[in-house]
């Protein structure tokens, strides 16, 4: 594997308990690609994200992000890492102003002006707190912060999750942006297939405890099928 | 960095600090004003007299208070932390992990410190207007268990709300509960003294248990 690698799953296998979640996965993840891991529920997704972040460690193989061992990273390396918890978890108690005053000393790259022209663009006063927000407000505060974060490699759990269709489209034109302007390689995963089509460059499709395709998302799509008409053919209705 | 992190404690806590003072403030005034109104009631002669010999210092209805101020403190900081695992912002940043958990735990220490030494400090400072040294003294040295216990339940019980298992809280609490319950095993006053370097001890080893509970989290027990 190569450095331009960004993301290296390298042969995992992992356990809860007794239950394998899957066996000697592989995969990797070049520089500057979008990627969208989609798979039915409990297939292992959200674990693949924990695994990643760090917040599992694997039964058996390795997983290296921009070039370090996720168990070993050190800890000003989480820097250049932006990450994205499912239904986009953050501090409730915290207003907008003051949500972006804790994080910025911890980011030496950080772009307080990217952060409010997105809450500018939701109209949202500098005082409100955001357990006063809904949903998709709260949704546009999280990747507000991620751009200001300005990192390389971007790992989004379900970032859909809890979005109206209006916040899912607005979030989802504001990352391919993002993403185009800086370079960014960004692994994602989400339960709205329509959300990855307009999104990622390639595509893993996952099953019980394997990958069942892994290409580049243009491959899966024809005029006749949709991706979510392929991931349905491969993985079977339930 | 470490800054951002007290930036943020205090963000998450200062209600309850506050409510923490008024409560303490408050039940130090009504022991005062009890002590007091003893002295106008029996003569300073007589109520001397039944703090020596009967060892009653009119101190007993602050007890609990430093245990229940631990454990709500506790509360009130980890459960947010430990809710759908928001904790995971916290190590995800470019901290060490040690340092961000230690000084979120350094935080609440340095507070519960604080109230509790403006507690002894104006309990003892408006006791020696009525008092001899010696039965000031002594009534500090009754609290000073009760304090302990207030530290002792805040490690405690970070300890259980951090670590990610149900049955591991279960365990946790079954053994935590115990040690901070040694500090309320007799109202006697200044029955302690022997005790406080081992109380120390304890403290000092129940403030390592947090991190062993981030360390699991870490390890994915969850």
């Amino acid at each position: 594997m190569t450095n331009d690698l960004v993301i290296e799953y390298d042969h995992v296998t992992h356990y809860y308990g007794k239950r394998l979640i899957y066996e000697d996965l592989c995969f990797a993840v070049p520089r500057g690609r979008i990627l969208g891991l989609l798979g039915k529920n409990g297939t292992g997704k959200t674990t693949t994200i924990n695994i990643l972040s760090g917040f599992i460690q694997p039964y058996a193989g390795s997983c290296r992000l921009l070039g370090y061992d996720t168990r070993t990273m050190p800890a000003r390396e989480r820097a250049r890492i932006g990450l994205l918890l499912e239904g986009h978890v953050q501090y409730p108690f915290m207003t907008i102003a003051q949500i972006e005053r804790f994080y910025a000393p911890f980011f030496p790259r950080w772009n307080k002006e990217a952060y409010y022209e997105l809450m500018r663009l939701l109209k949202v006063k500098d005082y409100q707190l955001l357990n006063q927000m809904s949903n998709g407000q709260r949704s546009q505060v999280a990747l507000g912060l991620l751009m200001a974060q300005d990192p390389e490699l971007l790992i989004l759990d379900d970032f859909s999750l809890g979005l109206d269709p209006g916040y899912r489209r607005l979030f989802v034109e504001y990352l391919r942006d993002f993403c185009k302007r800086g370079e960014k390689t960004v692994f994602l995963t989400s339960h709205i297939i329509q959300d990855l089509e307009r999104l990622v460059d390639d595509c893993i499709i996952m099953d019980y405890g394997r990958i069942l395709k892994q290409c580049p998302v243009s491959e899966l799509i024809t005029p006749e099928k949709t991706l979510e008409d392929t991931f349905i053919d491969l993985t079977g209705k339930y | 960095m470490l800054k951002s992190i007290f930036y943020k404690e205090w963000l998450k806590l200062r209600l309850f600090w506050c409510l923490a003072f008024v409560v303490h403030v408050g039940l130090v005034v009504y022991m005062l004003l009890s002590i007091r109104s003893t002295l106008l009631a029996s003569g300073v002669v007589e109520t001397w007299a039944t703090m020596i010999g009967r060892d009653v210092l009119m101190v007993d209805s602050f007890m609990y208070l430093p245990l229940v101020t631990g454990v709500c403190i506790a509360l009130c900081q980890w459960l947010p932390e430990m809710q759908i695992k928001r904790i995971r912002l916290t190590l995800h940043l470019p901290i060490d992990d040690t340092l961000s958990i230690g000084s979120m735990l350094f935080c609440s220490i340095v507070g519960l410190c604080v109230l509790f030494t403006a507690d002894a400090a104006v309990l003892a400072i408006v006791e020696q207007v009525w008092l001899p040294r010696e039965l000031v003294w002594r009534t500090f040295l009754t609290c000073l268990p009760w304090y302990f216990g207030g530290m002792l339940g805040y490690n405690v019980v970070s300890w259980c709300i951090l670590e990610p298992q149900w049955k591991g809280r279960c365990v946790n609490f079954l053994i935590g509960a115990p040690i901070v319950a040694l500090c309320f095993l007799s109202t006697q006053p200044a029955c302690y003294e022997p005790m406080y370097p081992w109380l120390l001890l304890l403290l000092v080893v129940t403030t390592c248990l947090p991190f062993y509970s981030v360390y699991r989290f870490k390890l994915g027990k969850q």
